[in-house]
C-alpha cells in the first residue's frame, strides 16, 4: 500500500521559491577593498577546506592574492601563464598583460563559482575587479573506440568524459556555422553543464523549445549521469523501450545532426542523448553505411529478424509444446517427442530456468574483469547447458531454442533496446504458456499498440510504420543506396528536409540538370 | 506539441474504417450468406457493398452539414437536449449491445477452435483489457495501430489465395439462378457483416482533410471491403459444393485452410485464427470506444476513458448470456431492426430535418 502510494501519489504543485543555495548564486557581492576581507570571503565560502590555496603576490608595485584549488587547478599552468608573465614584464605593460589574457570581473560570486571550474582568481590589492584564468586540470581518457559500439569499418572515435572534447569533436565533423552550441544549467544544489548541439538549419525549433522547457521544469539536487536526465525529460517512463537514444559513437551522433535531430550532452558523460528518435533508430549501426547497400540492408532486416526471434520464439516454442502440438509437421513431431518426454518440468518452467540463467551468465560476465568473464562463459555456457541436458532436467531442444533467442537479442546494435527485448520475452512466455497462440496474438498486440501511443518528444516513436510514410522505409529495415536519400527522415521534423537533388550527377552528363 | 493530439490523415480514416467494419463475421459470412442465397452469395456480398455505399452517401451528407460536430453533438444540437440526450444514450447502449455479441462470437470460435478447455470469460477478459489499452490512448494513436494491423488482411488474403489451387470453378454456376428477392436476402445477411461504418459518424470533425477527399476514403474504405469480402464468399463457393457442404460447415474459411499444410507447419488455421483474433480486437475496440465516448458526452466530464471499464464490464456480462448457437440467432434477431435504426434511420431523419429546419452549423471562417 505504502509502496503503491509512493509510485502513484503525484507531485505537489512546485512552488515557485526555489532552492535557497541557486538563489544566493544569482545574488551580486562586490569585490572588498582590503586582501584580508577578500581572503577571509574565499575562506568560508569554501569553509575552510584544505585544497583552497591562497597566495599573496608582491611583485615590485604589484600586490595581490592568487586564489584557487589546489585539486582543480594546473600549478604548471599558474606557473607558466600567470606567474611567468607577471614576472617578466615590466611596470606599465602589466596593465596591458591583464587585460590581454586575463578575464574580468567584480562578483565574488561568480569567482565562487569558477574556482570550482579550475580557475585562478587574481585580486590586486586596492582594485575592485579581480581577474580570471582557466588553468583547469585535465586527466582525460584519450579519444577511442567505445566498447559497447563497436564497427568492423569507418571511425573508431569516441566520446570522453570531457564535456569540451566532446563538443570539439562534434565541431571538428560537422564544419558549419549552422552548428550551434547552447549550454544550460540543471540541478538545484549542484548544477550540471548540459550542451545542446542541433544545426541551426534543420532542427526544429519547436522541438527545441519544448526541451529547454522540461529542462526548465526539471527539479533534482544534481544529475549524476545521463540515465537521470533521461528519466527525467523523456516523454514515458512507464514503459520498457528507451524514447531517447544514447551513444558514445562520435559518426553516429554526427549522421543524426545532420538529419535535423538534437545531440545532448552532460559534461562528465561520455554519452550523448540525441531527440527526437524513433523504435527503428535503435537497430542502426554505422557499418551498415559504410558496406555495400545490399549488404548493409541484408544485415538490417537480419536485425528485425533477430527482435521477432528474441521477443517470439521461446513463447512460440512453449505454446506448441504445451497447447498446439498439431501444428507440428508428422516428421518433426518424433524428435521433439522424444527430447521432451522424459523431461519432468512444463515448458515454462524448463524456458524460464533456461532464460533465467543466461540473464544470470550476463550479468555475472559484466561486472567481473574479462579473464574471469571467459570463466563464467565456459562454466555457465558450456558446462551448464551439457549438465543440465545430461541431467535429463531440460530438453536438448529447449536449450536449442534459448540459445538461439539470446545471440538474437545480443545481436540488437543499441544496449537499452536489447535489454527492452529480452524483458518482454518473459511476459510473453507467461503468456504463451497460458494461453497458447491466443495469448502470444495479445501480447503482441499489447506490445505494437503500446509503442504506437509512445512518442518521442512529439515524433510518433513507431513511425515510419505508425503512422506510415512510404518514403521513409528507405532507412528503416534495409538501407537503400545513398543516392536514394535525398529526403531528409519525416520524423526529425527537420525544417528543411530536401538534402541532395542529384548524388550521382555525373552519370547523367548534366542532361538533367535539377 | 499538444495540438497534432486526436487527428487523423484522411489516408489513416480509410483504414480505421476497414478495421471496424471486417470483424468477427469474417468468418462466418460465406456460411451465413450462402445458406439463403447458395451459389449466387456472392452477388449478394456485391449488393450489400452497394447498399452500404448508399448509406455511407446519407451518413457524409449529414455530416458534411455539420462538419466539426461528431454525431454526440448533432443529436442535442437538432434535437434539444432531452430527445439529444436520450439518443446518445440509446446509441451507446446500441454500441455495447453489438460490441457484446461481437465479443460472444469471438468466444465463441475461441472456444471452438483453439482453447475449448479454458473457461469463455478468461479469454474474454484477455481481448477486453488489450481492447481498452489500445483505445485508452487517444482517437491518434488508435489509428496508428490500426494502419499498423492493417497488412494481416493481406496476409489472411494470401492464406485464402492458397486454397485456390483446389477450388472448382463450377460450383457458381449457374450464375443467377436465384431470383432477385433470394439474391437480396443473402445481402441482408452480409450487410450485418459490413456494418461498422457508422464509426465516420463521430469520427469526422477529427480528420485533417477536405469533405470531398473524407468521401474518397470513406468510399475507399467500402470498397475494399466489399471486394474483400466479395473474395472470401467467392472463395468458399468454389471450395466447398454449395448445397451440401457450406451448410454443414459455420466457418467455411477455417475448414478450408486447415486442410493445407506446409513443410514446416501443420494446422495453417491456428495461424489464421492468431491472425484473426487483431482484427476482431480492432473492431471490440471500437464499439467500446464509441460507447465510452457516448456514456461520456452525456455527462459533462470530457475524458472517455474512465468510462471504458464500465462499458468492458458491461460487455462482458451480456456477452456471457448466450450459452448456445440458438441464443446468437435470437440475439441476432433483435438486433437486426435496431441496426437499421440506428445506422440508416436515425442518420437519414436527421439529415432530412437538417434539411428542413435548415439548421447547419455556422462556420466560423476565423
Amino acid at each position: 500500500m505504502k509502496l503503491t502510494s509512493l509510485i502513484f501519489k503525484r507531485p505537489k504543485k512546485r512552488d515557485n521559491k526555489q532552492n535557497p543555495s541557486k538563489q544566493e548564486s544569482q545574488v551580486f557581492k562586490e569585490v572588498f577593498d582590503t586582501i584580508d576581507d577578500n581572503t577571509s570571503f574565499f575562506k568560508q565560502a569554501f569553509s575552510g577546506s584544505d585544497d583552497l590555496k591562497i597566495n599573496t603576490l608582491n611583485v615590485r608595485t604589484i600586490s595581490g592574492i592568487l586564489v584557487f584549488l589546489e585539486t582543480m587547478a594546473d600549478k604548471e599552468k599558474i606557473q607558466k601563464d600567470i606567474l611567468k608573465p607577471i614576472m617578466e614584464s615590466d611596470n606599465t605593460q602589466v596593465g596591458d598583460l591583464l587585460k590581454s589574457t586575463f578575464q574580468r570581473s567584480t562578483n565574488l560570486y561568480q569567482a565562487q563559482q569558477e574556482l570550482l571550474n579550475g580557475t585562478c582568481i587574481l585580486i590586486l590589492d586596492g582594485n575592485k575587479k579581480y581577474y580570471m584564468l582557466d588553468v583547469a586540470l585535465s586527466k582525460d581518457r584519450p579519444v577511442q573506440e567505445p566498447n559497447n559500439e563497436q564497427v568492423i569499418q569507418g571511425s573508431h572515435e569516441g566520446f570522453v568524459e570531457n564535456l569540451m572534447t566532446n563538443l570539439h569533436l562534434i565541431r571538428k565533423a560537422i564544419k558549419t556555422p549552422n552548428l550551434k552550441l547552447e549550454h544550460l544549467n540543471v540541478g538545484d544544489q549542484i548544477q550540471s553543464k548540459l550542451s545542446l548541439v542541433y544545426r541551426e538549419d534543420l532542427a526544429n525549433k519547436e522541438l527545441i523549445k519544448e526541451f529547454k522547457q522540461r529542462i526548465d521544469g526539471v527539479s533534482i539536487d544534481y544529475i549524476p549521469s545521463f540515465g537521470y536526465l533521461q528519466e527525467l525529460i523523456e516523454d514515458s517512463t512507464w514503459s520498457p523501450f528507451p524514447q531517447i537514444l544514447y551513444t558514445e559513437r562520435v559518426d553516429r551522433v554526427v549522421g543524426h545532426l545532420n538529419e535535423g535531430r538534437v545531440a545532448v550532452f552532460i559534461e562528465g558523460n561520455p554519452s550523448c542523448l540525441l531527440i527526437p528518435i524513433t523504435f527503428f533508430a535503435f537497430f542502426h549501426s554505422p557499418d551498415d553505411y559504410n558496406s555495400r547497400w545490399i549488404i548493409g540492408s541484408f544485415v538490417r532486416s537480419l536485425r528485425f529478424l533477430s527482435i521477432v526471434i528474441a521477443v517470439n520464439l521461446p513463447a512460440v516454442y512453449i505454446a506448441v509444446i504445451g497447447f498446439h502440438f498439431e501444428v507440428l509437421p508428422d516428421e518433426l513431431v518424433l524428435p521433439v517427442i522424444s527430447s521432451i518426454r522424459n523431461i519432468p518440468f512444463p515448458p515454462l518452467i524448463e524456458a524460464l530456468v533456461m532464460e533465467l540463467t543466461i540473464e544470470l551468465i550476463r550479468e555475472a560476465g559484466v561486472r567481473l574483469p574479462s579473464r574471469i568473464g571467459q570463466t563464467i562463459g565456459i562454466v555457465g555456457g558450456l558446462v551448464i547447458g551439457d549438465a543440465v541436458v545430461r541431467a535429463g532436467l531440460i530438453s536438448n531442444t529447449m536449450i536449442v531454442v534459448v540459445a538461439i533467442t539470446a545471440v538474437a537479442a545480443y545481436s540488437i546494435p543499441t544496449s537499452a533496446m536489447s535489454d527492452a527485448v529480452r524483458f518482454l520475452r518473459f511476459i510473453l512466455m507467461l503468456l504463451a504458456s497460458t494461453f497458447g497462440f491466443v495469448g502470444i496474438a495479445f501480447g503482441t498486440m499489447l506490445i505494437l499498440s503500446h509503442l504506437c501511443r509512445l512518442e518521442s518528444f512529439g515524433t510518433p516513436y513507431f513511425t515510419p510504420w505508425a503512422p506510415f510514410h512510404l518514403k521513409d522505409l528507405k532507412d528503416t529495415f534495409i538501407r537503400l543506396p545513398i543516392w536514394k536519400f535525398n529526403t531528409r527522415p519525416y520524423d526529425s521534423k527537420s525544417t528543411n528536409p530536401d538534402r541532395q537533388s542529384l548524388a550521382r550527377g555525373w552519370k547523367f552528363n548534366g542532361k538533367r540538370q535539377k | 506539441m499538444e495540438k497534432d493530439k486526436n487527428k487523423v490523415t484522411h489516408k489513416q480514416l480509410v483504414f480505421m474504417i476497414i478495421q471496424a467494419q471486417i470483424g468477427v463475421g469474417i468468418l462466418s459470412l460465406p456460411h451465413d450468406v450462402a445458406l439463403v442465397a447458395k451459389q449466387d452469395g456472392w452477388i449478394s456480398t456485391l449488393i450489400a457493398g452497394a447498399i452500404s455505399q448508399v448509406i455511407i452517401l446519407i451518413i457524409w451528407g449529414l455530416c458534411m452539414r455539420f462538419p466539426s460536430f461528431s454525431l454526440y453533438q448533432i443529436l442535442p444540437h437538432l434535437l434539444g437536449k432531452v430527445i439529444g440526450k436520450f439518443l446518445t444514450l440509446s446509441y451507446s447502449l446500441y454500441f455495447m449491445v453489438t460490441g457484446s455479441l461481437v465479443l460472444a462470437r469471438y468466444s465463441d470460435i475461441i472456444d471452438k477452435w483453439i482453447l475449448p478447455r479454458t473457461p469463455n470469460w478468461i479469454t474474454m477478459v484477455l481481448i477486453l483489457i488489450t481492447c481498452i489499452y489500445i483505445v485508452s490512448a487517444g482517437l491518434t494513436s488508435i489509428a496508428r495501430f490500426y494502419v499498423l494491423v492493417s497488412p494481416i488482411l493481406f496476409l489472411l488474403l494470401v492464406l485464402i489465395s492458397y486454397s485456390m489451387k483446389d477450388a472448382n470453378f463450377l460450383y457458381i454456376l449457374p450464375i443467377g439462378s436465384h431470383n432477385i428477392s433470394t439474391i437480396l436476402k443473402g445481402s441482408k445477411e452480409a450487410a450485418f457483416s459490413m456494418l461498422g461504418f457508422e464509426l465516420f459518424l463521430f469520427i469526422h470533425p477529427f480528420v485533417q482533410s477536405s469533405g470531398k477527399n473524407k468521401l474518397k476514403s470513406f468510399t475507399t474504405a467500402n470498397i475494399f471491403v466489399t471486394v474483400f469480402y466479395t473474395f472470401m464468399v467467392f472463395a468458399s463457393l468454389v471450395y466447398f459444393e454449395t448445397n451440401a457442404d457450406i451448410a454443414l460447415t459455420p466457418e467455411p474459411l477455417l475448414y478450408m485452410i486447415k486442410a493445407y499444410s506446409f513443410q514446416v507447419l501443420e494446422r495453417t488455421d491456428l495461424f489464421f485464427l492468431s491472425l484473426w483474433l487483431i482484427i476482431v480486437a480492432t473492431s471490440i475496440a471500437n464499439w467500446l470506444f464509441l460507447s465510452a465516448w457516448g456514456l461520456a458526452s452525456l455527462g459533462r466530464k470530457k475524458k472517455y476513458t474512465a468510462f471504458l471499464p464500465l462499458v468492458a464490464g458491461f460487455n462482458l456480462v451480456l456477452a456471457l448470456v448466450p450459452d448456445q448457437e440458438k441464443d446468437f440467432e435470437n440475439f441476432n434477431q433483435f438486433l437486426g431492426p435496431t441496426h437499421y435504426i440506428f445506422i440508416v434511420i436515425i442518420p437519414f431523419v436527421l439529415l432530412l430535418l437538417s434539411i428542413i429546419l435548415s439548421k447547419k452549423e455556422e462556420v466560423n471562417k476565423v
